[in-house]
């Protein structure tokens, strides 16, 4: 393509074409505009092939530089998994930014996939884009920033409610609660849960905002 | 005084003392013998009793366990107070040990007047050993070691390993109670399905009691509620039956119905899965109790994994729920069992190995072959919830049904006796019934039209939830994205100087617009999430600022200006965050409608908060027309509004809500600022 350009992050990643992976043809059509008025290749998955998780992110790298996917991929019959699931397996393969409209119900269904998520877009601009692929580049070379560093800490369960355990951390700050799905846990930390329990995780207590918090390697 | 030494020794007397003390119960003694035929590795155990309704009666336990040794008898057996077997681990089948250190097996040997062990060593193929004890032997003896007992050694009775122990001459009767308890005894120690041929199956042979021989051999699956047998042949295909407890099909579906065209990509195999309601009600006209159908449950519950006849752990073990029943009991609770009232096999015929072991042996792994397999488990559980579930909701139509019919009766029946009654009697009683059934018709009529408006309401929330989902997702993202766009392509194709002075202003009322949207998308949205219903401490001021920083497009919009006035401090409640935001927002929206009554030049809404004792006061007031051509005492009932379309539910939440938590809600006509004033009283913990 004429007038095509190689965005270099981290000093040495070249990208020169972006897969979009989002559920509707429009949308991944407006976000093509984005990535064409960087100067680089945009390239629109119509539908993940082949259809299962794993065997789609194995695929990812052969077919561009770096990756822009939406969290919702399944609304529109698209696919049977979601965006975060997604990237956070293409994690110190492809640089590959997430975007979100920011409902907290889309926060909690991300967190257990945060860790492996450096880049998380509520704003699809040509800055936080450039900006979000640099930071996955720079993750994947340099390792966390301190805001994304775990650290194991204690959590303090608030409420086990129907579907949602209700946690804080100590460590952090006890005034916000973390509503975290039964499936974000193992079984064997899942079956424990109760109101008032105190278990152990590592968590990145240097966040600076709740969204950005996740949770993993849980032990009781 | 000259050296010599001496040592502790026993009374012949202890004995009887340590066996009576020990175990007061004849079946338990009978128990610790089959816990040593566990701890022997047996698979068979047989208890028989013979004559023992009556004292004197004998009872044989015989194994096929590893048998003793003349060694392991002279040391391990008959030595009380220390088993070699307790000390060394697990067993050779890695069985934990369940007997206790040679004290439980005293008490039992001294239920009789002698004991008489057979024991062929599976070390010593052509030995069989044989000891007698005789207890009137140490009636006449000072000392326990006075008495010796020979380890004879004698023919071998049969060439397969094993041990018997008879007890005869017992000095109490054995009655059904003891042969109860010892049959419940059992069937916690047996394997739960009996087919496992590494499992320890003890059977009994009690005359007269043959129920409990039934329960023994066949566990309590008698008793469960619903069979469910889930078959998927070597094709893929499954089919489903599920039946009740006396045997009669309940639901069917053959793999069309079931999988829904999908084929499992998994060995053939076979689901068995037993479902227990656990309610005195159900277990009333039972042979089994109810605690003892617990235990077995707390001890076995869940889906057991068989692979080529061979138990495959840790599926199915405590605290395994591979299949994630108790997950999914906990997300939607009705009619679902959990691995504490459910108990299931999984066997699958896998002779060609697709079902892979984890090098560990901690379970198989994670393929394609298994997570099918579980898959097929899984939806096999699902089609019986689903099913409960229709017969569930089937029975609560039938409910609302007969209620309405049985209502109908007692109105008859009401009738009839006023016409049976002597003719003075009926004149007065018949006006005084009409009357008041009148009355309730009426109060009936309001009630089921309330009910009609609130399921109308939640059909319009939900609604509105989906397209706000909808809208705030692609639809705002592309004219967002759009915009952006165009702005960046303007300012590239015409200059920076000429976008800012044609292009600028109607690309930015766009993006205003789209914010907007964006904005109400979100409120619907944040008035759904589910921690807003959790009971919990709620912080009235954040309440209210919350409310109207969602409200400050639709206020600007209609021209409102609000002013706040919040009370020092952080008073707060507990109670639900939606309960104190449902007031907020329904008196705003009660204001904005009244707005629309009247004209005004400047619209006003005045909100204060005001700590008063242990009482937080939220006033809102308007400027509007005030309440007109309705009485105060009934803006608050559910369907009565003076606004035209208006659904008459506003205020009614607000009440409802109110008292919910533990408030007051009161309202004056035309208050400070001329149009509707309300009062709203919270009881605050703190401040």
């Amino acid at each position: 393509m004429i007038g095509e350009m190689t965005l270099v992050l981290a000093g040495s990643r070249e990208v020169s074409s972006v897969l979009v992976v989002d559920d509707e043809e429009d949308a991944r059509r407006s976000y093509s505009w984005l990535i064409s008025d960087l100067d680089l290749d945009p390239r629109l998955v119509d539908a993940p092939h082949p259809p299962s998780l794993e065997a789609f992110a194995d695929r990812i790298p052969g077919l561009a530089d770096a990756v822009l996917c939406d969290h919702h991929l399944r609304t529109h019959n698209y696919a049977q998994f979601n965006g975060a699931e997604l990237v956070s397996l293409l994690y110190e393969r492809v640089p590959a930014v997430l975007c979100t409209r920011w409902e907290e119900r889309d926060i909690d269904e991300i967190r257990p996939y945060l860790d492996r998520i450096p880049a998380l877009l509520r704003r699809t601009d040509e800055e936080s884009l450039r900006r979000g692929l640099e930071s996955c580049a720079r993750e994947f070379v340099e390792g966390r920033p301190p805001s994304r560093r775990p650290w194991r800490t204690q959590v303090h369960v608030q409420e086990v409610e129907r579907d949602t355990v209700y946690v804080n951390l100590p460590g952090w700050t006890s005034l916000h609660m973390f509503g975290l799905r039964h499936a974000a846990f193992p079984p064997h930390v899942r079956d424990a849960l109760t109101e008032d329990l105190r278990l152990y995780a590592e968590v990145n207590l240097g966040a600076e905002a709740p969204e950005d918090v996740y949770f993993r390697a849980w032990t009781l | 005084m000259a050296g010599s030494a001496g040592h502790l020794r026993f009374a012949a007397d202890i004995l009887r003392r340590l066996g009576e003390e020990l175990n007061p119960n004849i079946d338990q003694g009978i128990v610790e013998l089959v816990k040593n035929a566990y701890d022997a590795d047996a698979t068979s155990c047989h208890v028989e009793l013979v004559g023992t309704d009556a004292p004197g009666g004998s009872v044989r336990i015989e194994d096929d366990g590893e048998g003793m040794t003349e060694r392991e008898v002279y040391d391990g057996w008959l030595v009380l107070g220390r088993s070699t077997k307790s000390t060394r681990g697990l067993t050779a089948k890695g069985r934990h040990p369940a007997g206790n250190k040679g004290l439980g097996r005293l008490a039992a040997l001294r239920l009789g007047e002698r004991a008489v062990l057979r024991t062929r060593p599976l070390s010593q193929p052509d030995r069989e050993y044989e000891v007698w004890i005789e207890w009137a032997a140490y009636d006449g003896a000072t000392l326990v070691e006075d008495v010796s007992i020979p380890i004879q050694n004698g023919p071998r009775a049969s060439a397969h390993p094993g041990t018997s122990i008879e007890i005869e001459g017992l000095r109490d009767r054995v009655g059904r109670m003891e042969i109860k308890r010892l049959a419940r005894a059992l069937v916690l120690l047996a394997d739960p399905f009996g087919d496992d041929p590494a499992g320890f199956n003890p059977t009994l042979g009690a005359e007269e009691y043959a129920d409990l021989e039934r329960l023994v051999s066949a566990r309590y699956f008698p008793d469960a509620e619903y069979h469910l047998v889930a078959e998927l042949d070597e094709r893929g295909r499954a089919a489903v039956t599920v039946r009740d407890f006396r045997g009669e099909e309940l639901f069917t579906a053959d793999h069309a119905e079931f999988a829904q065209g999908r084929r499992y990509r998994a060995p053939p195999a076979r689901l068995d899965f037993w479902v227990f309601l656990l309610s005195a009600d159900v277990f009333r006209l039972r042979a089994a109790s109810l605690r003892e159908v617990r235990e077995w449950l707390e001890q076995f519950g869940g889906v057991h994994l068989y692979v080529n006849g061979l138990r495959v752990a840790p599926y199915g073990n405590p605290g395994n729920d591979w299949l994630d029943l108790n997950l999914r009991r906990t997300q939607s609770p009705e009619e679902r069992p959990s691995t504490n009232t459910s108990i299931g096999r999984l066997s699958v015929s896998d002779p060609d190995d697709r079902l892979m072991q984890k090098t560990d042996r901690s379970g198989l792994i994670e393929g394609e072959a298994f997570t099918e397999l579980r898959d097929f488990a899984h939806d096999a559980t699902e089609f019986l919830a689903r099913r409960r579930m229709e017969v569930a909701e089937r029975r609560r139509a039938r409910e609302r049904e007969q209620a309405g019919s049985r209502a109908g009766q007692q109105r008859q029946s009401l009738q009839d006796e006023i016409d049976r009654s002597g003719s003075k009697d009926r004149a007065r009683l018949e006006p005084a019934f009409r009357r008041y059934d009148r009355a309730r018709q009426l109060e009936a009529d309001a009630l089921r039209r309330e009910v009609q408006l609130y399921r109308t309401l939640a059909t319009a929330g939900i609604t509105a939830a989906t397209f706000a989902h909808e809208s705030s997702g692609n639809p705002l993202k592309v004219i967002a994205h759009a915009v952006d766009a165009v702005e960046r392509r303007a300012r590239r194709a015409t200059g920076q100087d000429s976008y800012a002075d044609r292009i600028a202003e109607p690309v930015n009322a766009i993006r205003r617009a789209v914010d907007n949207l964006g904005v109400l998308s979100s409120a619907t949205l944040r008035l759904l999430q589910a921690d807003k219903r959790r009971a919990t401490r709620v912080e009235v001021n954040e309440v209210v600022a919350q409310v109207l920083r969602t409200f400050d497009p639709f206020l600007r919009g209609r021209d409102v200006t609000v002013r706040v006035q919040y009370s020092p401090g952080t008073p707060y409640l507990r109670g639900s965050e939606a309960a104190l935001e449902s007031i907020v927002t329904n008196l705003l929206n009660n204001s904005l409608v009244a707005f629309e009554r009247a004209t005004s030049p400047d619209r006003r809404i005045d909100i204060t908060t005001e700590i008063r004792g242990d009482l937080l006061l939220l006033v809102v007031s308007d400027n509007g027309p005030g309440i007109e051509g309705i009485g105060l005492e009934d803006i608050w009932l559910p369907g009565e509004t003076t606004s035209v379309g208006g659904t008459g539910l506003g205020l009614a939440i607000v009440h409802d809500a109110t008292s919910d938590l533990g408030g007051i809600a009161r309202a004056v006509a035309h208050g400070p600022l001329a149009g509707a004033e309300f009062t709203i009283e919270l009881p605050i913990l703190g401040r």
